[in-house]
């Protein structure tokens, strides 16, 4: 019977040891994928006329990056019903997630304000709001890219291909599903020019919920060099403005190789943007 | 109407003796046939078609007095059942009915319309040319022609009303309704000469009659009877109504006979907009009269023609709340023991007046009530609560007034016992939503504005169930819009809705106080009423407070309030305001009452 017991233990011990660890520290890369800060509204779901309105929200920094310049704001209400002391608020910077702080940070804003009466024998009101968050914060771009500056790619338009040459091989376009933020690149085109250039074509998508703003070029470089770099169409300098219902963008750079051989290098872009986002609440008033 | 009782009571006399005299015709003067033949040959094609003549069968002599009278006798014993004239009126209802869809098809070009009622004139000329009456029957041809191509041309002189309604129903089924009337007379006449209706003429008239049954039916199925007490009150009040709307309506078209003409010129040659033009020259007469200075009349003309491009003066909107729970009610209440009849001459009379008050409103209720028979008319004395006063305060959140209405006179016979209760100082609110953008707003915040805010009735005014409905609007344009932009003129206007069965009397005052305390003003540089926002007595006719198309009482445009007229692109506020109304409000009731005086009471042991 010990003997069966032992074994079952064993066994379970064996089995516990095989599943899937969390994942720590320096093995989590958090500049992945596309999401977005988290806002929830905790106050309580209804309120009594003539009484002093309290309505806390919370606001989760949950992206690989820190955001900065945060302002809360409250949006909506019928001034009619309610009356806030103040619509709007801001916030320290959160910082966002990394291998110092897993979950990112978490900070919450109080709204004050009012509850004013109900129309003449009306027995309630919905009202309904939105809280809004904007924030300034950035994302960065930075894999490592198989680069050549044979022009036998020249002309070559459409769907990748592998030219493996030498090192690494050789992708004209590679796809990537984000880095972290609501904002990232998702797809890079890469285009080797005469005389060792190489242009490089970015496209850069807002995948989260809400709306950026500007997006400005902060950083570009290919294995260390420096790139010079445009957005195409809304652009002035190096910033993008992103129009109410323009969702991409995209960046062409356009820079020098250290070889004419075909290898790998890296490549970063770091790139700043204002990014607003809100979401639907609703606060029944009673009488 | 005339007509057909001169033709029944012909055709009764007719057939009291005509036939005699038709078949002694026939007998005297079968020789005279070729001689009509060749006179007027037009009149055999016309009833050729529904007569099998047989070459025995004479004619009257054009000479005889009776000739007119005669023609359906062509159809004899031996003939065909349809008399000739009633399948030519036949003929003409279905001619009346193509001419109908021809109009409808070519959508009343006033060109066109005209061409076809001459085509229709023409034929229904030609037509009763040759029957009985035809005189008389002629002369309604060409009244309908006349009429006909009359309103057409009028019809867009007139303003939006009842009376326009009428004469648009009448202009459409003009001919239609010409030819079921010719076809009924040629009943008469068929049925006066003692002759049979074939079965085409059957037909058609069990078709006219099931057509009138079939309006006629719902009211006789709910029974006039059960709704006189209602009804019979408020007829006079109805017709007053009507007539006030009437003279309303000739009164805005009296000056402008020459706008007709000036327009029709243009409208013939297919060139001009008629309705353009007649709305431009209503504009220069609303601003030549209301506003002085060529300048300030240059500005009103393109105000006003802004205000028609949006929409017009189209009425206040407004619905009734349902948020609001506490409802302020009133109503003259009969018991089952009211003595709707009676012996006593001046007995009591007693109804209540049951009140539900939640808000707790303060009012007063003036009580009367009148005897009428026929043309007498016998006030009472009324008894509030069991005290002869006629008036009592309701402040009581629910309150029952007890009314007694006592005969100044004997009564004897049946009377109408008519009860009113006037309602003076009856308050109400209403309120209505708007949110203030800038015009520069992003898209998709303003779709967003829109969704989260305004469904449906929310775009609109509402208020309380209550007697009176106090309707306003205000915005971009005609103010419809419940995205208000910052950087436009602001219209602004209100109305007053009749909901329940009595009659809004007055408005006291009207208080738009959620938007003056707000920071809104009239602008007075534009064209507008200058107590908009806040007034007093405002006297109120049915028409204007009828439910659907209540009347504009003021029409105005408003300054915004700093804030808002100032809000950037990323910025808007949404608002509710509150406007108050206080009015006055008329409930009647009517009951039939008889009074048998015990001295006309025949009871058994006196007969015996």
């Amino acid at each position: 019977m010990k003997k069966i017991i032992f074994s079952f233990l064993l066994i379970f011990l064996f089995i516990v040891s095989c599943g899937q660890t969390t994942e720590r520290g320096t093995n989590i890369n958090y500049k992945q994928g596309f999401t977005d800060i988290t806002i929830s509204y905790r106050g309580a779901a209804e309120e009594y006329q003539d009484q002093q309105l309290i309505l806390p929200i919370s606001v989760h920094n949950i992206l690989a990056y820190d955001i900065t310049e945060v302002e809360v704001s409250l949006r909506g209400f019928d001034n009619h019903y309610i009356e806030l002391y103040s619509d709007k608020q801001h916030l320290n910077n959160l910082e966002g997630k990394s291998i110092f702080k897993n979950d990112g940070m978490q900070e919450d804003v109080i709204f004050e304000g009012m509850v004013k009466k109900l129309l003449p024998g009306a027995a309630q009101e919905q009202e309904n709001f939105r809280t809004s968050v904007s924030y300034h914060s950035k994302v960065e771009f930075s894999p490592s890219i198989c680069v050549t500056s044979q022009s036998g790619s020249q002309g070559y338009v459409g769907a990748a291909y592998e030219a493996y040459q030498g090192a690494c091989a050789f992708q004209k376009e590679i796809s990537y599903k984000g880095q972290g933020a609501p904002l990232g690149v998702t797809n890079l085109e890469i285009i080797p020019r005469q005389g060792k250039q190489i242009e490089l074509r970015m496209t850069i998508e807002n995948k989260g919920k809400g709306k950026v703003g500007k997006i400005t070029l902060a950083t570009a470089a290919l294995g260390g060099k420096p790139l010079t770099c445009e957005f195409r169409g809304n652009s002035v300098e190096n910033s993008f403005l992103f129009e109410s219902e323009e969702k991409s963008a995209t960046l062409v750079c356009a820079g020098y190789l250290g070889s004419d051989e075909t290898y790998t290098t890296p490549l970063f872009v770091e790139l700043l943007y204002d990014y607003g986002i809100d979401q639907k609440e609703m606060l029944m008033i009673l009488k | 109407m005339i007509d057909l009782f001169r033709l029944l009571k012909k055709a009764v006399i007719a057939n009291k003796q005509g036939f005699r005299e038709f078949g002694s015709e026939k007998e005297e003067k079968p020789k005279k046939e070729p001689e009509i033949k060749d006179k007027d040959p037009r009149v055999k094609n016309f009833f050729s078609v529904q007569r099998e003549k047989p070459k025995a069968e004479s004619r009257p002599s054009p000479s005889s007095p009776s000739r007119r009278f005669s023609l359906p006798s062509f159809n004899a014993p031996s003939l065909p059942k349809i008399p000739a004239a009633t399948g030519v009126y036949i003929g003409l209802i279905i001619l009346s009915i193509i001419g109908l869809i021809l109009k409808t098809y070519i959508a009343y070009h006033p060109g066109g319309s005209l061409f076809l009622s001459i085509i229709l004139g023409f034929f229904f000329f030609i037509a009763i040319h040759y029957t009985p009456e035809a005189q008389l029957k002629e002369t309604m041809v060409f009244m309908t022609f006349a009429l006909d191509t009359f309103t057409q041309f009028v019809l867009g002189l007139f303003p939006e009303s009842e009376f326009k309604n009428w004469l648009i129903t009448y202009y459409v089924f003009a001919w239609v309704i010409l030819a079921v009337v010719l076809f009924l007379t040629g009943v008469f006449d068929t049925m006066g000469a003692g002759e049979h209706l074939g079965k085409g003429g059957l037909l058609v008239l069990m078709l006219i009659i099931g057509f009138i049954l079939f309006l006629l039916f719902p009211i006789l199925v709910t029974g006039p009877v059960a709704m006189q007490d209602e009804t019979h009150a408020e007829y006079y009040g109805i017709a007053k109504a009507q007539v006030v709307k009437i003279a309303d309506s000739l009164t805005e078209t009296k000056n402008v006979w020459h706008d007709y003409f000036t327009c029709t010129f243009g409208v013939l040659g297919g060139s001009y907009k008629y309705d353009g033009c007649i709305e431009d020259k209503r504009i220069t007469r609303y601003c030549t009269n209301n506003v002085r200075g060529a300048t300030e009349q240059q500005a009103c003309f393109q105000e006003q023609k802004k205000i028609a491009l949006q929409g017009g003066a189209a009425t206040v909107e407004g619905a009734v709340s349902d948020a609001i729970k506490q409802v302020t009610k009133v109503e003259l209440k009969v018991d089952e023991f009211f003595p709707k009849k009676t012996t006593e001459p001046q007995k009591f009379y007693p109804v209540s007046l049951e009140v539900q008050n939640p808000r707790q409103q303060t009012f007063i209720a003036s009580i009367s009530c009148l005897f009428t028979q026929q043309k007498i008319n016998i006030s009472g004395k009324v008894f509030v609560n069991g005290q002869e006063q006629n008036q009592v305060q309701i402040r009581e959140k629910e309150q029952h007034v007890s009314i007694d209405c006592q005969p100044s006179a004997d009564l004897k016979g049946k009377y109408t016992l008519s009860y009113a209760a006037t309602l003076s100082g009856m308050q109400t609110f209403s309120f209505l939503k708007r949110a203030f953008i800038s015009e520069k707003i992003d898209a998709t915040l303003r779709k967003q504005i829109d969704a989260d805010n305004f469904k449906s009735k929310d775009k609109i005014s509402q208020g309380p169930a209550e007697f009176a409905l106090l309707n306003f609007k205000f915005g971009t344009g005609d103010g419809s819009a419940p995205l208000v932009l910052a950087e436009e003129p602001v219209s602004f206007s209100f109305s007053v809705a009749n909901l329940g069965s009595g009659e809004v009397l007055k408005v006291n005052s009207y208080n738009f106080y959620g938007l003056w305390e707000r920071g809104f003003s009239v602008d007075d540089e534009r064209v507008g009423d200058k107590e908009c926002l806040q007034g007093g007595e405002i006297r109120l006719i049915a028409a204007q407070t009828k439910k659907r198309e209540t009347s504009e009482l003021k029409r105005c445009y408003l300054t915004l309030p700093p804030d808002l007229a100032q809000l950037t692109e990323k910025e808007f506020k949404v608002e509710t305001f509150v406007a108050d109304l206080n009015y006055d409000y008329k409930l009647t009731k009517s009951i039939p009452i008889e009074v048998t005086p015990l001295e006309n009471v025949q009871t058994p042991e006196l007969v015996s």
